[in-house]
């Protein structure tokens, strides 16, 4: 299915350019856009008419489609005869819409190239108008007289026209997207497809760009779009900070963190100053997410004063090796009513720092208490350790057997089990615990070497 | 049997579809498996997968949706559907074919044209496809056969509209391209704006969901992520004691929901206004037509600009937005009242963007004024016209030329502040 058809007309444009078009007709889709773009009317108005000629052909057999014709050509003062002659092919759909009282099925859109005011543009734009061709112009400053509804204003970073009208498709199919909930937005941009100067078809701007055939990295192409379109007459600040805040939060529920920070970055610079607060939060959640603790750190100074910044600072500086300081951000979280599964979790990475810092007496008691929230793998597993720490191998050996219940599949609890029936001297259960853990997966040393000591009968 | 309903949207995105949504229910209900193509132009379908989709999902009924302005399209889809397979039946619904005359079903490729309400009529004719005579014992349509032109009898519809089963709570609708749920909580219109052809096709009557249905609907919504609403009764608060019901129920459940609801000036007051509020309505339209007191008395609107700015403002204070609907070309209509109208809009602080941007009044099908069209001054122009096709906006009045017409067209046009998108017609 294709959307918008891009066409890059060129005198090295081959011979088959125009049947090859004509093939695409059938999987446009209903209601399309077709862009035929120009450097030089006059040389390309062939192929142009041509095209329209072709477009016409197939919009009359099939009734229910509607194609939108945009020709994006520099100004020449004998526009006139040239569209007169592509007229006598639209006429038709003229009277058509005319007779059912709605908008022709064929439109014809011309985009003049104008680098500066001309004294027959305003003749030429009249004509157009009263022609049913819809004319736009394309200019390279915001500072031209807008005289038409469709104004293209060249983005500085735009190397060819086709650019443009990419950063314009992408950002206003993102704007579409902006009000639904689910990933849409951090998707393609839609079914385009661009036909370069050698005829090739390319599915998508980037992919064109990159001399690509398959639609490639649009997170990275959406970021730079957004970029690029800062200062630009099309985006208003409001709606590209709603749009940095939607991708990253698409990206952030697709655990894609490096993308979530760009677009958070950026719209924090956009955002109001109240509003920073939470940014801030959702920045230093990406980065620690990406193991830049200490810069997680800084941003969540900055964050609201709640629980899960509070366990946030915690989780960053244990991550950081420094579990005394993390213990007091974790202390800080459960003193502001987190909610059950939050207070769960708070506990567990507590827990782990007492741990950490040798105090399993401590930490027995705190992963007991977060055994009411969720009483799952890694807290099984750590208890398991404390206790095989405390040189409790019965207690040990009871939390290591409730992991591999959860996860017949752990290795490496079978060989923990395996050190705890050991410890316990009890040779043949542990060498058949062994046997299992390295049949799952044999590359655990410490359980070869446990095996090895056991059958030796060390 | 395969059952297909389409909505053709050409110049819009896709919304719910919710008229043929009632019928693809009812139908689903009586043992039909039924599809609903929702067309908008956002749609991804190209001629070759709609070709794909008609051939391989081999409907033996396909009913659309039929409106003045998708009516060419419609037209061409049939075709479309004939030549794939030219036993499937056709039938078009819908505000354009419920007073069509009947000789415009020479002039296109379907079977059928509905001549009330849907669910009942769709319901005899598959019936009567699955029984092998297509064209025996079907009520509520004029249809074709052999040639000749015929009309069957009327549908008796259900007073109580809960009898009709829900499109929504019966999963019959895509909800993957919609950002907003279209709910009805009541059918038809007892007023008599002349322009208006919804009095004539309800006879006058208005019927209700009750509150509980309508509650159970949103909730199920809800429960999906869909948490934006788009009331479609043409008088959401016409029944004042029943809409304090059920803002109630919707305050009660703390459900965090938007709506937008479309009702008349004088079912407005301060209590409801606050409630809606508090029930989470962001926009009431209103239907402003004109700010002129005697064209308002000659389209039989009923209701003062005093009043009428008593509710504007009403609602605005409760910090809520306000739309007017309004029309130009109307009756006795002059220049200076059509400019009045865009004054008062603007006047009243309402944006001319949406809703708010006027459209030239349309003759449609059934309204008293397309069929008293000389009493009121209304000159069609002299030019042919299928006869599918009502006069719509080909006219000029006793008051208004046609350029002058357009000429206000241009001006609403130019201080749009959306170049004239107009979200409902």
């Amino acid at each position: 299915m294709i959307s918008a058809v891009y066409v890059i007309l060129d005198k090295e444009n081959p011979h088959t350019l125009i049947e090859d078009i004509k093939g695409f007709f059938p999987r446009l889709k209903l209601f399309s856009e077709i862009f035929l773009l120009s450097n030089d009317l006059v040389s390309d108005f062939e192929k142009v008419f041509l095209i329209t000629k072709q477009l016409s052909i197939f919009l009359k057999e099939y009734d229910f489609c509607r194609v939108n014709l945009n020709i994006v050509h520099p100004f020449f003062k004998e526009i006139k005869q040239y569209y007169l002659k592509l007229n006598t092919i639209i006429e038709p759909f003229n009277i058509e819409g005319y007779i059912h009282q709605g908008t022709p099925r064929l439109i014809l859109l011309p985009i003049i190239i104008v680098d500066k005011e001309k004294p027959e543009l305003a003749n030429i734009l009249y004509f157009l108008e009263e022609s049913f061709m819809m004319p736009g112009i394309y200019i390279k400053s915001s500072t031209f007289p807008n005289r038409v509804e469709r104004v293209f204003i060249e983005p500085d970073s735009a190397r060819e026209i086709l650019d443009t009208f990419a950063y314009y498709h992408i950002f206003n199919d993102m704007l579409d997207k902006v009000d639904f909930l689910d990933d849409r937005i951090i998707g393609d941009c839609g079914s385009n497809l661009i036909i370069g100067r050698d005829g090739k078809a390319y599915p998508c701007f980037r992919a064109y760009q990159l001399g690509l055939f398959k639609k490639c990295n649009c997170p990275d192409c959406k970021y730079n779009v957004l970029k690029c379109l800062k200062d630009h007459p099309l985006s208003k600040e409001a709606d590209m900070g709603s749009l940095h805040v939607r991708m990253a939060f698409a990206h952030l529920e697709s655990n894609n963190f490096f993308y979530a920070l760009r677009h958070l970055r950026e719209a924090l610079y956009l955002c109001k100053e109240d509003e920073r607060p939470n940014l801030y939060f959702y920045i230093g959640l990406c980065q620690a997410n990406l193991n830049r603790y200490h810069d997680a750190i800084e941003m969540f100074k900055k964050s609201p004063k709640d629980y899960n910044t509070a366990f946030y600072l915690g989780f960053c500086y244990l991550n950081n090796g420094d579990c005394e300081t993390a213990i007091k951000h974790f202390k800080d979280a459960l003193k502001l009513n987190p909610r059950g599964e939050d207070r769960g979790r708070i506990l567990f990475y507590l827990g782990l720092c007492y741990k950490n810092l040798g105090n399993y007496v401590r930490a027995i008691e705190v992963l007991n208490r977060a055994r009411a929230f969720n009483d799952g793998v890694e807290i099984n597993n750590l208890l398991g350790i404390c206790h095989f720490k405390s040189r409790d191998y019965e207690n040990a050996l009871g939390f290591f057997k409730n992991v591999i219940s959860l996860d017949p599949f752990s290795a490496i609890d079978y060989a923990n089990i395996c050190i705890c029936l050991k410890a316990l001297g009890r040779r043949e259960d542990a060498i058949k615990y062994c046997e299992k853990s390295l049949s799952l997966d044999p590359t655990i040393d410490f359980a070869k070497e446990a095996l090895k000591e056991l059958k030796s009968g060390n | 049997m395969n059952v297909l309903l389409m909505e053709i949207n050409p110049f819009s995105e896709e919304s719910i579809p919710i008229s043929i949504g009632y019928i693809g229910a009812f139908l689903k209900k009586n043992g039909f498996n039924v599809k609903i193509l929702n067309i908008g132009e956002n749609t991804n379908l190209s001629k070759l997968s709609l070709y794909n989709f008609i051939s391989e999902f081999k409907p033996r009924l396909v009913g659309i949706s039929t409106y003045q302005r998708n009516i060419l399209y419609v037209i061409a889809i049939s075709k479309f559907i004939k030549a794939i397979d030219k036993e499937t039946k056709i039938v078009l619904g819908g505000p354009q074919t419920t007073f069509m005359p009947a000789i415009a079903l020479k002039y296109m490729p379907v079977d059928y044209i509905c001549r009330g309400e849907g669910e009942f009529t769709a319901l005899s004719i598959a019936q009567a496809i699955e029984g092998g005579d297509p064209f025996s014992n079907i009520m509520g349509v004029t249809y074709k056969a052999d040639g000749e032109i015929f009309d069957g009898k009327p549908t008796v519809p259900h007073d109580d509209l809960d009898l009709y089963p829900s499109p929504h709570l019966d999963g019959v609708f895509d909800y993957k391209n919609i950002k907003e749920a279209i709910l009805l909580t009541s059918r038809g219109c007892p007023f008599n704006c002349i322009f208006c052809y919804t009095p004539h096709a309800s006879h006058h009557k208005i019927r209700f969901h009750s509150i509980e249905r309508v509650m159970e609907e949103i909730k199920w919504l809800v429960k999906r992520g869909i948490n934006r609403f788009w009331f479609a009764d043409p008088n959401f608060s016409f029944d004042i004691g029943r809409v304090h019901s059920l803002l109630d129920k919707i305050i009660e459940s703390n459900l965090k929901i938007h709506m937008w609801i479309e009702t008349r000036a004088d079912f407005m007051d301060k209590e409801l206004a606050k409630k809606m509020k508090m029930a989470g309505v962001h926009t009431v339209a209103y239907g402003l037509e004109s700010a002129s007191e005697r064209v308002l008395k000659i389209i039989n609107k009923g209701i003062s600009l005093k009043r009428l700015e008593e509710a504007i403002y009403l609602t605005q204070g409760y910090d809520m937005d306000v739309e007017l609907f309004s029309l130009f070309g109307l009756p006795g209509e002059t220049m200076e009242d059509a400019l009045k109208t865009i004054m008062f809009v603007e006047g009243h602080g309402v944006k001319i963007k949406g809703n708010s941007n006027a459209q030239q009044m349309q003759l449609y099908f059934g309204s008293t004024i397309t069929r008293n069209y000389s009493k009121y001054g209304i000159r069609p122009l002299k030019e042919r016209r299928p006869p599918y096709l009502s006069i719509g906006d080909r006219y000029e009045t006793d008051a208004m030329s046609y350029k002058e017409i357009l000429k206000i067209k241009a001006i609403w046009r130019k201080r749009s502040l959306d170049k004239g998108k107009r979200i409902v017609s």
